[in-house]
């Protein structure tokens, strides 16, 4: 895909997300910051991020506008075909499966061993870095071990933004690390240490 | 007769003061009157018996000695009992100022003493006071201008029990009493004679002695007993053979305490009671004292507390139907593992609270005694983080816990509070050091959507059956010990009969522990086993036949795929499927695993689908997702069949000659395209997303539909 079409994609979704701020009930209580400025709108301090949401990824959004194309290599990928107009002239590769869901690698390590639990959660809202999680909405939860947690999970596209969470049994404060899905990367990774 | 002249002749100075009555009031009302004297001065409680939460009526009653032997009067509308200050009969009425009446004594009621042991007939417009060693005395009410108090004959002679109140039964003519002390047991007293009956021991205190001040009855025959030194108020039927008696609610407590109601009132819930929303085996209904809190400004758990008229167990829990979910206070930042530590998030609104929290951690449907998991923890406004311990005891899966907030610290798991709130959540209990991974996550579903027309195809809607699926992986040590699947039918937009199964790719079906499966329809438990043999792969079977399991409107053809055809109701599959050999997580398949749906047995599937296998198709007919291989029970006949165009040998199954599929998954609860509403129109950006095979064009296709083109309820 061409930065351009990524751009075209891009501008598209943007169009996409203020029609349905105000089209759909399920965005009402899922609004991105992004999303907000970039319809013109005002935002809360505490911001509500949920499920689902069709914005792409805010490093994205900001290439959009920042990054001229004549400035940027050229991709080698060639052009794909025609797009298709229909079902009736879709042809799609015997090997996609087409499921809108992607890896998500997490490799947890901390520096002690001390008792912890973790939840990859996505319902949460954000009040001056203060996270609140509704831990009755989560992706994986379990126990580190020795300080340690390594497992590949299975997101569903639209959770392009999660909320790490690892609890102390101590009463020490817990940690909080957000995650974003990165359309540059090769992988998506979450790392805790 | 010294005696009773002197209280004549006071009785008589006071009443000429008195020029005219109160208003009564109102006409036999539902809450009961409380006649506290907490510093020798009486004050009046309005009391719900429901949930035992109480108003001040009055503190200021005329007198500086106690109102007791309080009885209501249903045949005038006031309140009479014993004034201590006059030694005779009072009358209140809805002003709560005691008026001494002139009582004209016998002389054993005037060598008697005062009373704290009184009420007033159903059946006659008479009070009956009652004192130990002295006997069972009455003053009828008719005439205002000759009250005559008497010993009733016989009676001193029964007069040995002790009591410290007593009620009239609504019907039967008997008054009844639970005595005091270690143990309450329930006296039938008959009131000509005074004579009473043990029916037997109806209550065991643990800590210190009962004392019964206030007594009170329902027109069911329940008798309501407040206890004065903790106001527990305890309830029982005495039409019961032999009745015990439950803890009902929490009134108010007091050293000196008497009750008046109007035994033919209802006991009614109120307008502002907050009941739990947990299986009611554990105490929900009102019919089963269920736990309830009358609702009071500000105090509360989380930023909410919503009004029911009696519990709403799931599934019909009002927090998912009304779309106010109140149980936002308690929340889980660690898991529950056997013989573990675990904490939980404990939001209050108002101080002086406490948290009270049980959990049913060997799932026997009931909160035991030994499964108070936080026991008067007092929780200040804002966040509270409260540690438990998880006992080693506990049987791993899903379970309810229930959480009670509330100004007392010491209360149990069911019964009537007069503030605060109860939550109930559904809690996973876990083995030590297990892992969950949720798709697409633990609150939401993804959506498998079928068309059934294979081996040829036909309008692309992707309704002839949509589930939502949600399937969880527990993990110890990289091995998954057990998966659970939760699916609803979300659509059904086809006349087919289909069944709904789930396979398990290179997961043998021998590895599956198949005595310990546990399922259910709608939370209806269901015998037999779910795995299908013959297989090689283990195989789910939920239903044969999804028609079965639907019931669909006038004038609707299919479910939830035509306008005005909608319901918010989904039958509901859960299944727990426990490994007898752990699989590697690298061995198990991939989320969604293999959801398929397959022709019923003995019914038509079509021609086309009849002619390849040539017969009826049953089994032999599945519909997978993309590439997913089909079961044992496949007939390999579909395969290049009409517009098949599967190539084992490449691991391509179920697609066309264009590589489009039969089914496709939706991460999420899709909103399905209507009867004939075809998925490019419906969803237009699925086509460059399914045109691209990395998954980069257009991700969240799903999100955005031609809101005119999908269904909606």
């Amino acid at each position: 895909m061409t930065l351009k079409m990524k751009q075209s994609i891009n501008r598209h979704s943007m169009i996409e997300l203020c029609r349905n701020i105000f089209t759909s009930r399920l965005l009402v209580i899922a609004i991105m910051s992004t999303a907000v400025s970039a319809c013109g709108g005002g935002g809360d301090e505490a911001e509500i991020t949920s499920i689902p949401t069709s914005v792409t990824p805010v490093a994205d959004t900001t290439t959009t506008t920042t990054t001229p194309p004549a400035t940027t290599t050229p991709d080698p990928e060639p052009e794909p075909a025609a797009a298709p107009t229909s079902l009736d002239d879709l042809i799609v590769d015997a090997d996609n499966e087409m499921q809108a869901a992607f890896q998500l690698a997490v490799s947890i390590d901390l520096d002690s061993t001390r008792r912890a639990y973790f939840s990859l959660c996505d319902e949460f809202s954000d009040s001056n870095n203060k996270y609140t999680v509704n831990f009755e909405s989560c992706q994986y939860r379990g126990p580190t071990e020795s300080g340690k947690l390594n497992t590949h999970l299975k997101i569903a596209n639209h959770n392009e933004q999660l909320i790490a969470v690892l609890w102390f049994y101590d009463g020490a404060a817990p940690k909080y690390q957000l995650w974003q899905y990165d359309d540059q990367a090769q992988e998506q990774r979450l790392w805790l240490n | 007769m010294k005696t009773a002249y002197c209280s004549v002749i006071t009785t008589c100075l006071l009443l000429c003061q008195s020029t005219s009555w109160a208003a009564e009031f109102e006409n036999c009302p539902s809450q009961a009157f409380i006649i506290q004297t907490p510093s020798s001065v009486p004050i009046s409680y309005g009391v719900e018996l429901a949930t035992g939460s109480y108003t001040i009526l009055s503190n200021n009653m005329g007198r500086d000695k106690s109102y007791n032997g309080v009885g209501f009067n249903y045949h005038d509308n006031y309140i009479y009992g014993w004034d201590y200050e006059n030694s005779t009969l009072g009358k209140t009425g809805d002003d709560y100022i005691i008026v001494p009446l002139n009582v004209t004594k016998d002389s054993s009621a005037a060598a008697a003493g005062n009373f704290f042991v009184g009420d007033i007939a159903i059946d006659e417009n008479v009070w009956y006071g009652y004192r130990k060693n002295k006997g069972m005395f009455k003053i009828p009410l008719d005439d205002p201008d000759n009250y005559n108090m008497t010993l009733l004959p016989g009676s001193k002679a029964n007069a040995s029990y002790n009591i410290t109140d007593f009620a009239f039964h609504p019907d039967n003519g008997y008054i009844y009493a639970v005595s005091n002390g270690a143990s309450g047991s329930l006296l039938q007293i008959d009131p000509l004679t005074g004579a009473s009956t043990n029916l037997g021991v109806v209550l065991v205190n643990s800590g210190s002695n009962f004392t019964f001040g206030a007594q009170f009855f329902d027109p069911d025959g329940n008798l309501y007993v407040s206890n004065n030194s903790d106001g527990k108020i305890y309830r029982l039927n005495v039409n019961e053979a032999n009745p015990t008696a439950e803890l009902f609610a929490y009134g108010p407590s007091s050293s000196s305490n008497d009750g008046a109601r109007c035994a033919l009132a209802e006991v009614p819930v109120g307008d502002d009671v907050d009941f739990g929303d947990a299986p009611d085996s554990y105490g929900t209904l009102m019919t089963s004292n269920g736990a309830r809190h009358s609702i009071i400004n500000d105090f509360y758990l989380g930023s909410t507390v919503d009004h029911e008229a009696s519990g709403y167990p799931l599934p019909l829990s009002d927090d998912s139907s009304d779309g106010i979910d109140d149980e936002d206070g308690i929340s889980f930042p660690t898991g529950f593992e056997l013989g573990e530590s675990a904490v939980i998030l404990a939001t209050a609104t108002g101080s002086g609270g406490y948290l009270n929290a049980w959990f049913d951690w060997n799932q026997n449907g009931s909160f035991d005694s030994d499964e108070q998991a936080i026991a008067g923890y007092a929780l200040s406004p804002g966040s509270n983080s409260v540690s438990l311990n998880v006992p080693t005891w506990g049987k791993a899966g899903q379970s309810w816990a229930r959480f009670r907030f509330s100004s007392l610290a010491d209360i149990g798991p069911t019964g009537g509070v007069g503030d605060g709130e109860v939550e109930d959540h559904q809690v996973t209990i876990t083995e030590t050091g297990v892992t969950i991974n949720y798709y697409p996550s633990s609150s939401s579903y993804t959506s498998i959507a079928y068309e059934d027309l294979y081996p040829d195809q036909e309008d692309y809607d992707m309704n002839d059956v949509i589930f939502h699926l949600r399937l969880i992986e527990y993990v110890k040590s990289d091995q998954v010990i057990r998966v659970e699947f939760e699916a609803k039918l979300a659509a059904m937009g086809a006349a087919y009969h289909n069944g709904f199964a789930i396979q398990l790719p290179d997961v043998a079906m021998g590895k599956v522990k198949e005595d310990s499966i546990e399922w259910s329809i709608d939370d209806v438990a269901q015998s037999g086993s779910p795995l299908e043999s013959g297989q090689t792969n283990a195989v789910f079977i939920f239903t044969q036949d999804l028609w079965d399991h639907i019931s669909l409107s006038t004038g609707c053809n299919y479910l939830r795929t035509e306008s005005g055809c909608g319901t918010s109701y989904r039958t509901t599959w859960k299944m727990r499927v426990p490994f007898e050999t752990s699989i590697a997580q690298s061995q198990m398949p991939d989320f969604p695993y293999d959801p398929f749906i397959f022709a019923t047995p003995g019914t038509d599937h079509g021609l086309a689908a009849k002619n390849v296998v040539g017969e009826l198709p049953g089994r032999k007919l599945e519909i997978h997702l993309k590439n997913k291989a089909p079961t044992d029970k496949f007939a390999t006949a579909y395969f290049g069949s009409r517009e098949d165009r599967s190539n084992p040998d490449a691991g391509q199954y179920f697609l066309n000659e264009n590589g489009m599929s039969w089914a496709i998954e939706i991460p999420m609860s899709w909103q399905h395209p209507l009867e004939r509403e075809r998925l490019d129109m419906t969803y237009s950006e699925f086509l460059n997303f399914a045109a691209d095979k990395t998954g980069n064009t257009n991700p969240n296709w799903y999100l955005n539909a031609n809101p005119s083109l999908i269904f909606q309820d």
